[in-house]
Protein backbone atom coordinates (compact mmCIF):
# COMPACT_ATOMS: atom_id res chain seq x y z
CA UNK A 1 0.00 0.00 0.00
CA UNK A 2 1.45 3.74 -0.90
CA UNK A 3 0.16 6.81 1.21
CA UNK A 4 -0.88 7.46 4.01
CA UNK A 5 -3.74 4.88 5.10
CA UNK A 6 -6.93 5.90 7.25
CA UNK A 7 -8.22 3.83 9.54
CA UNK A 8 -12.09 2.10 8.77
CA UNK A 9 -14.70 -0.30 9.70
CA UNK A 10 -16.86 -1.68 7.43
CA UNK A 11 -20.37 -3.47 7.23
CA UNK A 12 -21.06 -5.80 4.45
CA UNK A 13 -24.19 -8.30 3.54
CA UNK A 14 -23.06 -11.24 6.11
CA UNK A 15 -24.89 -13.59 3.75
CA UNK A 16 -22.38 -12.67 1.15
CA UNK A 17 -19.40 -12.24 3.36
CA UNK A 18 -16.57 -13.83 1.81
CA UNK A 19 -17.30 -12.56 -1.74
CA UNK A 20 -17.00 -9.35 -0.46
CA UNK A 21 -14.71 -9.31 1.44
CA UNK A 22 -12.38 -10.39 -1.49
CA UNK A 23 -13.93 -7.57 -3.53
CA UNK A 24 -12.51 -5.16 -0.83
CA UNK A 25 -9.54 -6.62 -0.44
CA UNK A 26 -9.10 -6.08 -4.45
CA UNK A 27 -10.00 -2.45 -4.10
CA UNK A 28 -7.57 -1.90 -1.86
CA UNK A 29 -8.52 -2.50 1.50
CA UNK A 30 -5.68 -4.21 4.20
CA UNK A 31 -8.01 -5.95 6.59
CA UNK A 32 -6.70 -6.29 10.50
CA UNK A 33 -9.79 -7.74 12.02
CA UNK A 34 -12.59 -9.60 10.72
CA UNK A 35 -16.29 -10.60 12.35
CA UNK A 36 -17.87 -12.65 9.82
CA UNK A 37 -20.48 -13.75 12.09
CA UNK A 38 -22.07 -10.17 12.17
CA UNK A 39 -20.43 -9.18 9.15
CA UNK A 40 -18.17 -6.22 9.98
CA UNK A 41 -14.51 -5.92 9.65
CA UNK A 42 -11.70 -3.27 10.43
CA UNK A 43 -8.70 -2.63 8.31
CA UNK A 44 -6.84 0.18 6.81
CA UNK A 45 -7.17 1.77 3.23
CA UNK A 46 -5.86 5.23 1.30
CA UNK A 47 -8.01 7.94 1.45
CA UNK A 48 -8.75 7.62 -2.39
CA UNK A 49 -9.95 4.22 -1.76
CA UNK A 50 -12.70 5.14 0.57
CA UNK A 51 -15.21 5.90 -2.25
CA UNK A 52 -14.60 2.83 -4.32
CA UNK A 53 -15.24 0.88 -0.91
CA UNK A 54 -18.66 2.20 -0.55
CA UNK A 55 -19.52 1.60 -3.93
CA UNK A 56 -18.76 -2.65 -3.75
CA UNK A 57 -22.03 -4.34 -4.18
CA UNK A 58 -22.47 -6.25 -0.57
CA UNK A 59 -21.06 -3.50 1.39
CA UNK A 60 -23.81 -1.94 3.94
CA UNK A 61 -21.47 0.62 5.26
CA UNK A 62 -18.18 2.25 5.86
CA UNK A 63 -16.98 4.68 8.22
CA UNK A 64 -14.15 5.80 10.41
CA UNK A 65 -13.53 4.35 13.85
CA UNK A 66 -14.29 5.86 17.07
CA UNK A 67 -13.14 6.56 20.50
CA UNK A 68 -16.43 5.99 23.13
CA UNK A 69 -16.39 7.01 26.72
CA UNK A 70 -18.56 6.64 29.82
CA UNK A 71 -20.23 9.65 31.00
CA UNK A 72 -21.44 9.04 34.57
CA UNK A 73 -23.19 12.01 36.20
CA UNK A 74 -22.16 11.25 39.79
CA UNK B 1 -33.37 19.09 0.23
CA UNK B 2 -35.02 22.03 -1.79
CA UNK B 3 -33.18 25.56 -2.01
CA UNK B 4 -34.80 26.15 1.41
CA UNK B 5 -33.59 25.39 4.50
CA UNK B 6 -36.52 26.28 6.68
CA UNK B 7 -39.78 25.11 5.52
CA UNK B 8 -43.10 27.24 5.10
CA UNK B 9 -45.10 26.12 7.47
CA UNK B 10 -42.90 27.21 10.21
CA UNK B 11 -44.82 30.29 11.46
CA UNK B 12 -47.97 27.96 11.55
CA UNK B 13 -46.38 25.73 14.10
CA UNK B 14 -45.17 28.48 15.89
CA UNK B 15 -48.93 29.23 17.03
CA UNK B 16 -49.08 26.00 18.88
CA UNK B 17 -47.47 27.81 21.45
CA UNK B 18 -50.66 29.64 22.80
CA UNK B 19 -52.26 26.18 22.91
CA UNK B 20 -49.24 25.05 25.88
CA UNK B 21 -49.19 28.14 28.26
CA UNK B 22 -46.33 27.49 30.64
CA UNK B 23 -44.56 24.94 28.64
CA UNK B 24 -42.26 27.38 26.89
CA UNK B 25 -40.28 30.09 28.46
CA UNK B 26 -40.58 32.54 25.96
CA UNK B 27 -37.31 32.63 24.42
CA UNK B 28 -36.17 30.97 20.87
CA UNK B 29 -33.98 28.14 20.20
CA UNK B 30 -31.58 28.75 16.93
CA UNK B 31 -29.64 25.72 15.91
CA UNK B 32 -26.96 27.53 13.77
CA UNK B 33 -25.18 25.91 10.64
CA UNK B 34 -21.85 24.46 12.98
CA UNK B 35 -19.58 25.71 9.32
CA UNK B 36 -21.08 28.92 9.60
CA UNK B 37 -22.19 30.47 12.67
CA UNK B 38 -21.26 34.16 11.70
CA UNK B 39 -23.27 34.63 8.50
CA UNK B 40 -26.26 33.35 10.77
CA UNK B 41 -25.65 35.80 13.44
CA UNK B 42 -24.97 38.51 10.76
CA UNK B 43 -28.37 37.24 9.20
CA UNK B 44 -29.65 37.77 12.73
CA UNK B 45 -28.63 41.22 13.13
CA UNK B 46 -29.37 42.42 9.86
CA UNK B 47 -33.02 40.67 9.53
CA UNK B 48 -33.90 40.72 13.21
CA UNK B 49 -32.06 43.38 15.27
CA UNK B 50 -30.47 40.67 17.24
CA UNK B 51 -27.40 41.56 19.21
CA UNK B 52 -25.04 38.51 19.79
CA UNK B 53 -23.35 38.04 22.95
CA UNK B 54 -21.33 34.73 23.86
CA UNK B 55 -23.53 31.96 25.81
CA UNK B 56 -21.03 31.17 28.35
CA UNK B 57 -21.98 34.17 30.55
CA UNK B 58 -24.14 34.20 33.11
CA UNK B 59 -27.68 35.48 33.25
CA UNK B 60 -30.50 35.18 30.44
CA UNK B 61 -30.82 37.02 27.02
CA UNK B 62 -32.83 40.78 26.96
CA UNK B 63 -35.07 41.00 24.70
CA UNK B 64 -33.53 41.92 21.30
CA UNK B 65 -30.23 39.61 22.09
CA UNK B 66 -28.72 36.00 21.17
CA UNK B 67 -26.43 33.89 23.51
CA UNK B 68 -24.72 31.78 21.46
CA UNK B 69 -22.84 28.48 22.03
CA UNK B 70 -20.92 28.45 19.36
CA UNK B 71 -19.60 24.75 20.10
CA UNK B 72 -23.07 23.69 19.60
CA UNK B 73 -23.91 25.70 17.10
CA UNK B 74 -27.17 26.56 19.17
CA UNK B 75 -28.31 30.27 20.08
CA UNK B 76 -30.87 31.36 22.41
CA UNK B 77 -32.94 34.54 21.21
CA UNK B 78 -35.23 36.52 23.60
CA UNK B 79 -37.35 38.37 21.12
CA UNK B 80 -40.40 40.19 21.90
CA UNK B 81 -43.70 39.52 20.20
CA UNK B 82 -42.53 42.52 17.33
CA UNK B 83 -39.68 41.10 16.77
CA UNK B 84 -40.89 37.64 16.27
CA UNK B 85 -41.75 37.74 12.87
CA UNK B 86 -38.74 39.34 11.78
CA UNK B 87 -37.14 36.54 13.37
CA UNK B 88 -39.28 34.06 11.99
CA UNK B 89 -38.43 35.74 8.54
CA UNK B 90 -34.80 35.86 9.22
CA UNK B 91 -34.77 31.97 9.73
CA UNK B 92 -36.39 31.05 6.38
CA UNK B 93 -34.59 33.24 4.32
CA UNK B 94 -30.88 32.18 5.72
CA UNK B 95 -29.28 29.22 4.83
CA UNK B 96 -27.28 29.25 7.86
CA UNK B 97 -29.75 29.01 10.61
CA UNK B 98 -31.15 25.67 10.29
CA UNK B 99 -34.23 25.93 12.57
CA UNK B 100 -36.40 27.79 15.19
CA UNK B 101 -37.85 26.05 17.85
CA UNK B 102 -39.20 27.44 21.40
CA UNK B 103 -37.27 27.34 24.42
CA UNK B 104 -38.93 25.30 26.94
CA UNK B 105 -39.04 24.83 30.67
CA UNK B 106 -37.89 21.06 31.90
CA UNK B 107 -40.20 21.72 35.60
CA UNK B 108 -43.25 20.64 35.71
CA UNK B 109 -44.85 18.17 33.42
CA UNK B 110 -47.35 16.57 34.99
CA UNK B 111 -47.67 15.64 38.72
CA UNK B 112 -44.33 14.76 40.43
CA UNK B 113 -44.59 11.34 42.08
CA UNK B 114 -42.25 11.79 44.73
CA UNK B 115 -43.22 9.21 46.91
CA UNK B 116 -41.21 6.31 44.67
CA UNK B 117 -38.22 7.88 45.86
CA UNK B 118 -39.59 8.76 49.12
CA UNK B 119 -37.78 5.48 50.86
CA UNK B 120 -35.75 2.88 49.72
CA UNK B 121 -36.87 0.03 52.27
CA UNK B 122 -37.15 -3.35 49.81
CA UNK B 123 -36.41 -2.27 46.88
CA UNK B 124 -34.87 0.88 44.77
CA UNK B 125 -36.84 3.72 43.42
CA UNK B 126 -35.48 2.21 39.94
CA UNK B 127 -37.22 -1.54 40.49
CA UNK B 128 -40.04 -0.16 41.97
CA UNK B 129 -40.64 2.58 39.14
CA UNK B 130 -40.18 -0.31 36.81
CA UNK B 131 -42.81 -2.98 38.18
CA UNK B 132 -39.97 -5.18 38.44
CA UNK B 133 -40.64 -6.37 42.65
CA UNK B 134 -43.92 -7.74 41.26
CA UNK B 135 -42.89 -9.60 38.00
CA UNK B 136 -42.93 -12.76 38.68
CA UNK B 137 -39.92 -13.30 36.32
CA UNK B 138 -36.45 -13.93 37.08
CA UNK B 139 -34.56 -14.06 33.94
CA UNK B 140 -33.99 -17.55 34.83
CA UNK B 141 -30.80 -18.97 32.20
CA UNK B 142 -31.16 -15.96 30.18
CA UNK B 143 -27.95 -14.82 28.90
CA UNK B 144 -27.61 -11.19 29.51
CA UNK B 145 -24.36 -8.97 28.03
CA UNK B 146 -23.26 -5.74 29.72
CA UNK B 147 -20.47 -4.42 27.62
CA UNK B 148 -18.42 -1.95 29.74
CA UNK B 149 -15.71 -1.68 32.10
CA UNK B 150 -15.78 -5.45 32.96
CA UNK B 151 -16.76 -6.92 36.16
CA UNK B 152 -15.82 -6.85 39.75
CA UNK B 153 -13.25 -9.68 40.57
CA UNK B 154 -15.58 -10.58 43.52
CA UNK B 155 -18.82 -9.13 44.97
CA UNK B 156 -20.48 -10.62 47.77
CA UNK B 157 -24.02 -10.13 45.79
CA UNK B 158 -22.92 -12.18 42.88
CA UNK B 159 -20.91 -15.15 44.41
CA UNK B 160 -23.53 -17.55 43.42
CA UNK B 161 -24.16 -16.43 39.86
CA UNK B 162 -22.91 -17.36 36.16
CA UNK B 163 -20.34 -14.37 35.34
CA UNK B 164 -18.39 -15.08 31.74
CA UNK B 165 -15.83 -12.18 31.57
CA UNK B 166 -14.23 -11.33 28.74
CA UNK B 167 -11.55 -8.62 28.51
CA UNK B 168 -11.64 -7.14 24.61
CA UNK B 169 -9.19 -4.26 25.65
CA UNK B 170 -5.30 -4.99 24.53
CA UNK B 171 -3.20 -6.01 27.54
CA UNK B 172 -6.23 -5.79 30.50
CA UNK B 173 -8.18 -8.68 31.95
CA UNK B 174 -11.67 -8.12 32.81
CA UNK B 175 -11.56 -7.19 36.39
CA UNK B 176 -13.50 -3.42 36.81
CA UNK B 177 -11.36 -1.14 38.17
CA UNK B 178 -13.44 1.41 37.34
CA UNK B 179 -17.11 0.91 38.53
CA UNK B 180 -19.43 1.94 35.65
CA UNK B 181 -19.36 -1.85 34.70
CA UNK B 182 -19.90 -3.15 37.70
CA UNK B 183 -22.40 -0.42 38.86
CA UNK B 184 -24.41 -1.48 35.26
CA UNK B 185 -24.40 -5.31 35.62
CA UNK B 186 -25.94 -4.78 39.12
CA UNK B 187 -28.54 -3.25 37.83
CA UNK B 188 -29.43 -5.15 35.14
CA UNK B 189 -28.22 -8.55 36.68
CA UNK B 190 -27.75 -8.10 40.13
CA UNK B 191 -30.31 -9.75 43.21
CA UNK B 192 -33.22 -9.09 44.26
CA UNK B 193 -32.63 -9.82 47.88
CA UNK B 194 -29.11 -8.49 48.38
CA UNK B 195 -29.59 -8.88 52.63
CA UNK B 196 -28.29 -5.46 54.12
CA UNK B 197 -29.05 -3.64 50.56
CA UNK B 198 -32.66 -2.60 49.40
CA UNK B 199 -33.09 -5.08 45.97
CA UNK B 200 -31.17 -3.80 43.33
CA UNK B 201 -31.16 -5.75 40.32
CA UNK B 202 -33.61 -7.30 37.48
CA UNK B 203 -32.55 -10.58 35.93
CA UNK B 204 -31.95 -11.74 38.80
CA UNK B 205 -31.29 -15.67 37.28
CA UNK B 206 -29.44 -14.43 34.27
CA UNK B 207 -26.44 -15.53 33.37
CA UNK B 208 -23.49 -12.38 33.13
CA UNK B 209 -21.84 -11.91 29.86
CA UNK B 210 -19.05 -9.05 31.44
CA UNK B 211 -17.27 -7.96 28.24
CA UNK B 212 -14.54 -5.48 28.93
CA UNK B 213 -14.86 -2.82 26.06
CA UNK B 214 -13.47 0.14 27.79
CA UNK B 215 -10.67 0.83 29.74
CA UNK B 216 -9.92 1.83 33.12
CA UNK B 217 -10.64 4.84 32.32
CA UNK B 218 -13.71 4.76 30.97
CA UNK B 219 -12.62 4.81 27.43
CA UNK B 220 -12.52 2.42 24.29
CA UNK B 221 -12.68 1.38 20.51
CA UNK B 222 -14.92 0.35 17.88
CA UNK B 223 -12.25 -2.52 17.56
CA UNK B 224 -13.43 -3.04 21.18
CA UNK B 225 -17.14 -2.47 21.17
CA UNK B 226 -17.44 -4.37 17.66
CA UNK B 227 -15.57 -7.61 18.91
CA UNK B 228 -17.90 -7.36 21.96
CA UNK B 229 -20.71 -6.98 19.94
CA UNK B 230 -19.91 -9.89 17.84
CA UNK B 231 -19.09 -12.32 21.21
CA UNK B 232 -22.12 -12.02 23.16
CA UNK B 233 -24.33 -12.57 19.93
CA UNK B 234 -21.83 -16.08 19.28
CA UNK B 235 -22.77 -16.76 22.58
CA UNK B 236 -26.60 -16.42 22.36
CA UNK B 237 -27.01 -13.58 24.90
CA UNK B 238 -30.68 -11.97 23.97
CA UNK B 239 -29.72 -8.84 24.70
CA UNK B 240 -26.73 -6.81 25.10
CA UNK B 241 -26.27 -3.77 27.57
CA UNK B 242 -24.22 -0.59 26.42
CA UNK B 243 -23.60 2.38 28.12
CA UNK B 244 -21.13 3.94 26.50
CA UNK B 245 -21.23 6.14 23.65
CA UNK B 246 -19.66 9.17 21.27
CA UNK B 247 -21.19 12.21 20.65
CA UNK B 248 -22.61 13.25 17.58
CA UNK B 249 -22.54 16.56 15.96
CA UNK B 250 -26.44 17.68 14.77
CA UNK B 251 -27.47 16.37 11.17
CA UNK B 252 -24.33 14.21 11.43
CA UNK B 253 -26.57 10.93 11.14
CA UNK B 254 -26.67 7.42 12.75
CA UNK B 255 -23.22 4.94 11.90
CA UNK B 256 -24.46 2.73 8.84
CA UNK B 257 -21.88 -0.09 10.41
CA UNK B 258 -23.65 -0.71 13.29
CA UNK B 259 -26.83 -0.42 12.07
CA UNK B 260 -25.64 -2.92 10.05
CA UNK B 261 -24.22 -4.57 12.92
CA UNK B 262 -27.56 -4.14 15.15
CA UNK B 263 -29.34 -5.43 12.59
CA UNK B 264 -27.44 -8.61 12.07
CA UNK B 265 -27.60 -9.12 15.90
CA UNK B 266 -31.66 -8.91 15.69
CA UNK B 267 -31.74 -11.72 13.00
CA UNK B 268 -29.33 -13.95 15.27
CA UNK B 269 -31.47 -13.27 18.03
CA UNK B 270 -29.47 -10.22 20.16
CA UNK B 271 -31.22 -6.93 20.66
CA UNK B 272 -29.15 -4.27 21.97
CA UNK B 273 -29.95 -1.67 23.69
CA UNK B 274 -27.65 1.81 24.43
CA UNK B 275 -27.66 4.57 26.43
CA UNK B 276 -28.91 7.95 24.94
CA UNK B 277 -26.05 9.76 26.50
CA UNK B 278 -25.52 12.56 28.67
CA UNK B 279 -24.87 15.24 27.02
CA UNK B 280 -27.55 17.85 27.21
CA UNK B 281 -27.79 21.26 29.74
CA UNK B 282 -31.62 21.30 30.29
CA UNK B 283 -33.36 23.22 29.78
CA UNK B 284 -30.90 25.46 27.65
CA UNK B 285 -30.11 22.36 25.02
CA UNK B 286 -31.06 19.13 24.10
CA UNK B 287 -27.74 16.77 23.00
CA UNK B 288 -28.62 14.93 20.16
CA UNK B 289 -28.86 10.85 20.62
CA UNK B 290 -25.11 9.53 20.74
CA UNK B 291 -23.46 6.67 18.97
CA UNK B 292 -24.65 4.28 18.50
CA UNK B 293 -27.80 4.68 20.62
CA UNK B 294 -29.06 6.75 17.39
CA UNK B 295 -29.38 3.89 15.23
CA UNK B 296 -32.64 2.63 14.31
CA UNK B 297 -32.55 -0.92 15.11
CA UNK B 298 -30.77 -0.09 18.48
CA UNK B 299 -32.97 1.36 21.51
CA UNK B 300 -31.95 4.34 22.55
CA UNK B 301 -32.70 5.26 26.56
CA UNK B 302 -33.23 8.24 28.60
CA UNK B 303 -33.01 8.91 32.04
CA UNK B 304 -35.52 10.10 34.45
CA UNK B 305 -35.40 11.64 37.92
CA UNK B 306 -37.11 10.15 40.80
CA UNK B 307 -39.83 12.13 40.34
CA UNK B 308 -39.99 10.80 36.73
CA UNK B 309 -39.38 14.05 34.79
CA UNK B 310 -36.43 13.90 32.53
CA UNK B 311 -32.67 14.19 33.61
CA UNK B 312 -31.37 17.38 32.91
CA UNK B 313 -28.30 15.68 31.15
CA UNK B 314 -30.67 12.88 28.94
CA UNK B 315 -30.40 13.58 25.06
CA UNK B 316 -33.63 14.22 23.13
CA UNK B 317 -34.50 13.24 19.89
CA UNK B 318 -35.21 15.53 17.12
CA UNK B 319 -38.06 17.16 15.89
CA UNK B 320 -36.84 18.79 12.34
CA UNK B 321 -35.37 16.37 9.60
CA UNK B 322 -34.10 19.40 7.26
CA UNK B 323 -31.39 16.89 5.87
CA UNK B 324 -34.21 14.59 4.33
CA UNK B 325 -35.61 17.93 2.51
CA UNK B 326 -39.56 18.43 3.19
CA UNK B 327 -39.19 17.97 7.16
CA UNK B 328 -41.73 20.56 8.94
CA UNK B 329 -40.66 22.38 11.88
CA UNK B 330 -42.84 20.32 14.88
CA UNK B 331 -42.62 23.33 18.08
CA UNK B 332 -45.83 21.81 19.28
CA UNK B 333 -44.26 18.86 20.16
CA UNK B 334 -41.66 20.62 22.38
CA UNK B 335 -38.66 19.04 21.31
CA UNK B 336 -36.31 21.43 22.24
CA UNK B 337 -33.12 21.96 20.58
CA UNK B 338 -33.09 19.53 17.46
CA UNK B 339 -31.04 16.98 16.19
CA UNK B 340 -31.42 16.59 12.27
CA UNK B 341 -29.94 13.74 11.57
CA UNK B 342 -31.72 11.71 8.92
CA UNK B 343 -33.36 9.04 9.98
CA UNK B 344 -32.61 7.61 13.91
CA UNK B 345 -31.45 9.60 16.60
CA UNK B 346 -35.10 9.07 18.48
CA UNK B 347 -35.34 7.92 21.81
CA UNK B 348 -37.23 5.20 22.12
CA UNK B 349 -37.70 4.25 26.41
CA UNK B 350 -36.57 5.75 29.26
CA UNK B 351 -35.87 4.32 32.42
CA UNK B 352 -34.03 5.50 35.61
CA UNK B 353 -31.16 7.09 35.89
CA UNK B 354 -30.69 9.35 38.54
CA UNK B 355 -29.99 8.86 41.88
CA UNK B 356 -29.43 4.87 41.16
CA UNK B 357 -27.85 2.76 44.08
CA UNK B 358 -26.42 -0.61 42.30
CA UNK B 359 -23.23 -2.74 42.86
CA UNK B 360 -19.83 -1.53 42.70
CA UNK B 361 -16.11 -2.95 43.27
CA UNK B 362 -15.40 -4.61 46.95
CA UNK B 363 -14.57 -3.55 49.43
CA UNK B 364 -17.28 -0.75 49.01
CA UNK B 365 -20.24 -3.31 47.09
CA UNK B 366 -22.60 -0.53 46.75
CA UNK B 367 -22.88 3.07 45.23
CA UNK B 368 -25.25 5.67 43.95
CA UNK B 369 -24.36 6.80 40.10
CA UNK B 370 -26.61 8.51 37.73
CA UNK B 371 -26.61 8.84 34.19
CA UNK B 372 -28.35 7.39 30.75
CA UNK B 373 -25.57 4.69 31.77
CA UNK B 374 -27.84 3.57 34.26
CA UNK B 375 -30.86 3.74 32.74
CA UNK B 376 -30.08 1.41 29.58
CA UNK B 377 -29.64 -1.63 32.09
CA UNK B 378 -32.82 -0.96 33.49
CA UNK B 379 -33.98 -1.64 30.27
CA UNK B 380 -31.94 -4.30 29.09
CA UNK B 381 -32.56 -6.54 32.64
CA UNK B 382 -36.44 -6.15 31.50
CA UNK B 383 -35.92 -7.17 28.34
CA UNK B 384 -34.23 -10.63 29.91
CA UNK B 385 -37.28 -11.06 31.62
CA UNK B 386 -39.59 -10.45 28.63
CA UNK B 387 -37.23 -13.07 27.21
CA UNK B 388 -37.87 -15.87 29.54
CA UNK B 389 -41.23 -14.94 29.63
CA UNK B 390 -41.59 -15.19 25.77
CA UNK B 391 -38.85 -17.55 25.13
CA UNK B 392 -39.78 -18.05 21.88
CA UNK B 393 -40.21 -14.22 20.63
CA UNK B 394 -37.44 -13.29 17.97
CA UNK B 395 -35.53 -9.76 19.09
CA UNK B 396 -37.26 -7.74 17.33
CA UNK B 397 -40.30 -9.25 19.11
CA UNK B 398 -39.11 -8.11 22.31
CA UNK B 399 -38.08 -4.85 20.93
CA UNK B 400 -41.99 -4.30 20.39
CA UNK B 401 -43.06 -5.89 23.60
CA UNK B 402 -40.88 -3.69 25.51
CA UNK B 403 -41.68 -1.04 23.95
CA UNK B 404 -45.12 -1.54 24.11
CA UNK B 405 -44.88 -2.69 27.65
CA UNK B 406 -43.98 1.08 28.65
CA UNK B 407 -46.19 3.56 30.82
CA UNK B 408 -46.52 6.80 29.00
CA UNK B 409 -45.47 9.75 30.78
CA UNK B 410 -47.16 13.20 30.57
CA UNK B 411 -43.68 14.61 28.65
CA UNK B 412 -43.01 15.11 25.07
CA UNK B 413 -42.11 11.77 23.19
CA UNK B 414 -38.88 13.08 21.73
CA UNK B 415 -37.42 12.77 25.45
CA UNK B 416 -38.80 9.80 26.55
CA UNK B 417 -39.76 7.69 23.48
CA UNK B 418 -42.61 5.09 24.38
CA UNK B 419 -42.20 6.23 28.43
CA UNK B 420 -41.15 4.74 30.87
CA UNK B 421 -39.84 0.64 30.84
CA UNK B 422 -42.05 -1.55 32.34
CA UNK B 423 -41.07 -5.16 33.83
CA UNK B 424 -43.85 -8.26 32.50
CA UNK B 425 -45.82 -9.53 35.66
Amino acid sequence: MTGPAVRVIVAVDPDRYADVVSALRRAGLEVDREWPRTGTLAGRAEPACVPVLRGIDGVLGVGAPRTFRITPQG
Amino acid sequence: MTDRPFPDDAQRADLGIDAQPGLYTGRHLLLLSDTDVGAALSALREGAGVRAYPGGASGTPDEGSAAVFDRLGVAVVSADPGRHEALLATARQAPSILAVELERWMFGFGAPTAAIAAEEGHATWGLRATGVPESACRAHGVRVAVLDTGFAPVHRDFADRVVVKVSFVPGRTADDRHGHGTHCIGTACGPRRPGTHPAYGIASEAEIYAGKVLDDAGSGTDLSVIAGIDWAVGEGCRVISLSLGAPVRSGEGYSRVYESLARRARALGTLIVAAAGNDSGRPGYVAPVSHPANCPSILAVAALAPDLSVAGFSAGGGTVDISAGGGTVDISAGGGTVDTSAGGGTVDLAAPGVDVLSAAPEPAGHARMSGTSMAAPHVAGIVALLAEAYPCASASELADRVLGGARALPVPSTDVGSGLVQAPR
